[in-house]
């Protein structure tokens, strides 16, 4: 069963503003380290605001950084 | 006895199919079954007695099988939600419609639902299917975006990353250095200011709307995936 976020996150991604023509920014060794580091949990607290704001404005992202914390599940695949 | 094509079909969706054969029975248990309660999600969400009894006289009417070349109502039903929850949006669609063209004209000479002889592009689909254009599509959009836009971004992130990555709050709590219950408090206000801002920016584009948050999520739900 959806949870009610998942409904109103795939609503606006059908009908919302931005369904087309989203740019796709690289993701470049620094962010990516950085994702790690949060991810891990090591990522200073100073920090944190800048990345989530970019995070923001670049929600693809979000699921490389979900996957990195996923990454560190016991029993996941070394990377 | 079930027709082999049916025994694939939920109950709901095999009424449906009958009902778009020009089984007359089918289509009046359909009503019978929900006229009551679409009654009752129109008056709730604001519409007038006399507004609610001309949509759904329409509503019904446009669920008749036809041969010309208008098609059935029904044919845009996905079976992908509830009948109820189509059957409501689709009503609530119209509605909004026919308040909006109130609106535009001023309540002196708005059409009323029906009357198709002084406003016949007015009677074209627009209220069949779900498209970005349709007016309670850019209202649950508009309401949703703008409530998403006032949200700290940590908030939609966490929110993001459980909702819809799977992460488990242990997880999230990790990343933030933060306690469990910090962390289960901040996904609930962060939800709770999300449906506040969205139902507040609602009322602030259409007074005469009464929707509650599940008449929301319900309606976002109905329009993604209930439509042919």
């Amino acid at each position: 069963m959806k949870n009610n976020f998942e409904i109103l996150a795939k609503f606006l991604e059908k009908f919302g503003d931005e369904v087309e023509g989203h740019e796709f920014a690289e993701l470049t060794p620094e962010l990516k380290a950085k994702l790690q580091q949060f991810a891990r949990g090591d990522l200073p607290a100073a920090e944190q605001g800048e990345l989530i704001q970019r995070l923001s404005q670049n929600p693809e992202w979000v699921s490389r950084l979900a996957a990195e914390v996923k990454s560190l599940r016991a029993g996941s695949p070394k990377k | 006895m079930m027709h082999p094509a049916e025994q694939t079909l939920t109950p709901e969706r095999a009424q449906v199919d009958r009902c778009l054969q020009g089984d007359a029975a089918a289509l009046a248990a359909l009503r019978e079954k929900h006229h009551a309660s679409l009654i009752n999600i129109l008056r709730a969400r604001g519409a007038s007695e006399s507004e609610t009894d001309e949509l759904l006289a329409d509503l019904w009417g446009d669920c008749v099988a036809r041969n010309d070349e208008q098609p059935c109502l029904l044919e845009k039903f996905s079976g992908k939600c509830s009948l109820q929850g189509w059957l409501a949006t689709v009503a609530t669609r119209r509605w909004i419609d026919l308040k909006r063209r109130q609106q535009r004209r001023g309540e002196n000479h708005a059409p009323r639902p029906g009357d198709e002889e002084h406003e016949p592009l007015e009677r074209l689909p627009a209220a069949a299917t779900a498209t970005a254009d349709d007016a309670l599509v850019n209202l649950l959009r508009d309401s949703l975006q703008a409530a998403f836009a006032s949200c700290p971004p940590a908030d939609l992130l966490m929110l993001r990353l459980v909702y819809l990555h799977g992460l488990s709050q242990r997880e999230i709590m990790q990343m933030w250095s933060w306690s469990e219950s910090k962390v289960s408090r901040k996904l609930t206000s962060a939800m709770e200011h999300i449906a506040e801002q969205t139902l507040q920016c609602l009322k602030q584009h259409d007074a005469w709307l009464d929707l509650t948050w599940q008449d929301f999520v319900d309606l976002c739900e109905t329009n993604q995936v209930g439509f042919l």
